[in-house]
């Protein structure tokens, strides 16, 4: 290469770093890409699912005892009651030796 | 690649779909850059060349080895492509250089007064100027980088013929390209 044909090579060897925009491959080997694209979004909703599913019940398998709603309820509310009611008792107990220990039992009679 | 290409050839004779893809990868861009200089649209560049792998993949189970590289069958195809699409678009010129040098690369500079200077715009008007035959042998040699042995066998024309070729390709270039000092 002489030293005009160098000049030319060194201005216009840039032009080999062009590359085509589009991804024509995939359409002449008969696999589109954009298919290809499309078919892993749809293999992801369908096994999206069966992913739920799993995290349920791993979920659950880590939780062993669980809530049995209304039973669970109806044990909750009776010891509710049960503590109100012990509440109410010791309250006058209270109540009671106040107003011995101030000797108003006359009033309170 | 290069040694692989005649197994990969003769494989996608045969119908291997892997192989002709593998040969598609190797040569899709010096095909795409060799039409883009000849068209000069990007777009008319991309159809014409996927037209090439397209009449590639229908007809490479006729393909004979000649001797000649696997490339220069497809240069070949390409060149008819071309030649088909200007008898086409008869009323439509080539490509109009005021947009194509936006699709040249950044990197194509000169150092005039110690900064760069854009060329692209001046590159190609430079182009323009050139006759299809001169715009290939400047596409192959000085852009693909090739000797005038590869040319000569791509193209199917004696060394000779191309070195004359280029000589006046690059005196009409000089012609429309501004004196900077190319080699800084």
């Amino acid at each position: 290469m002489d030293k005009e044909e160098a000049q030319f090579s060194k201005l216009l060897g840039p032009i080999r770093e062009l590359r085509p925009s589009k991804t024509l491959l995939a359409r002449l080997i008969g696999l589109d890409e954009r298919k290809a694209t499309t078919w892993h979004a749809l293999l992801w909703y369908a096994m999206s699912p069966v992913v739920a599913v799993l995290i349920i019940f791993l979920i659950k398998a880590s939780h062993p005892v669980e809530l049995d709603t209304e039973s669970d309820m109806m044990a909750m509310t009776t010891e509710s009651e049960a503590i109100s009611k012990q509440v109410d008792v010791d309250l006058r107990a209270i109540e009671e030796d106040n107003v011995s220990e101030l000797g108003l039992e006359e009033i309170y009679k | 690649m290069e040694n692989n290409i005649p197994s990969l050839v003769e494989k996608a004779r045969n119908g291997n779909r892997y192989a002709f893809s593998e040969l598609y990868k190797e040569y899709y861009s010096p095909i795409y850059r060799f039409v883009l200089i000849k068209t000069r649209h990007k777009e008319t560049a991309e159809d014409i060349t996927q037209s090439v792998f397209g009449k590639a993949l229908q007809s490479v189970s006729r393909y004979k080895d000649t001797g000649a590289p696997f490339l220069a069958w497809l240069y070949t195809i390409a060149r008819n492509l071309c030649i088909d699409y200007f008898k086409k678009k008869k009323d439509l010129l080539p490509g109009d250089p005021d947009l194509f040098w936006q699709e040249l690369p950044d990197s194509i500079c000169v150092s005039k007064d110690g900064r760069l200077e854009d060329m692209r715009e001046a590159v190609a008007r430079a182009l323009l100027v050139l006759t299809d035959e001169q715009r290939e042998v400047v596409s192959l040699r000085f852009i693909e980088d090739r000797s005038y042995a590869e040319i000569a066998t791509l193209l199917g024309k004696s060394e000779e013929a191309l070195r004359a070729l280029n000589h006046r390709a690059m005196k009409e270039m000089r012609k429309v390209l501004p004196s900077y000092n190319f080699d800084d």
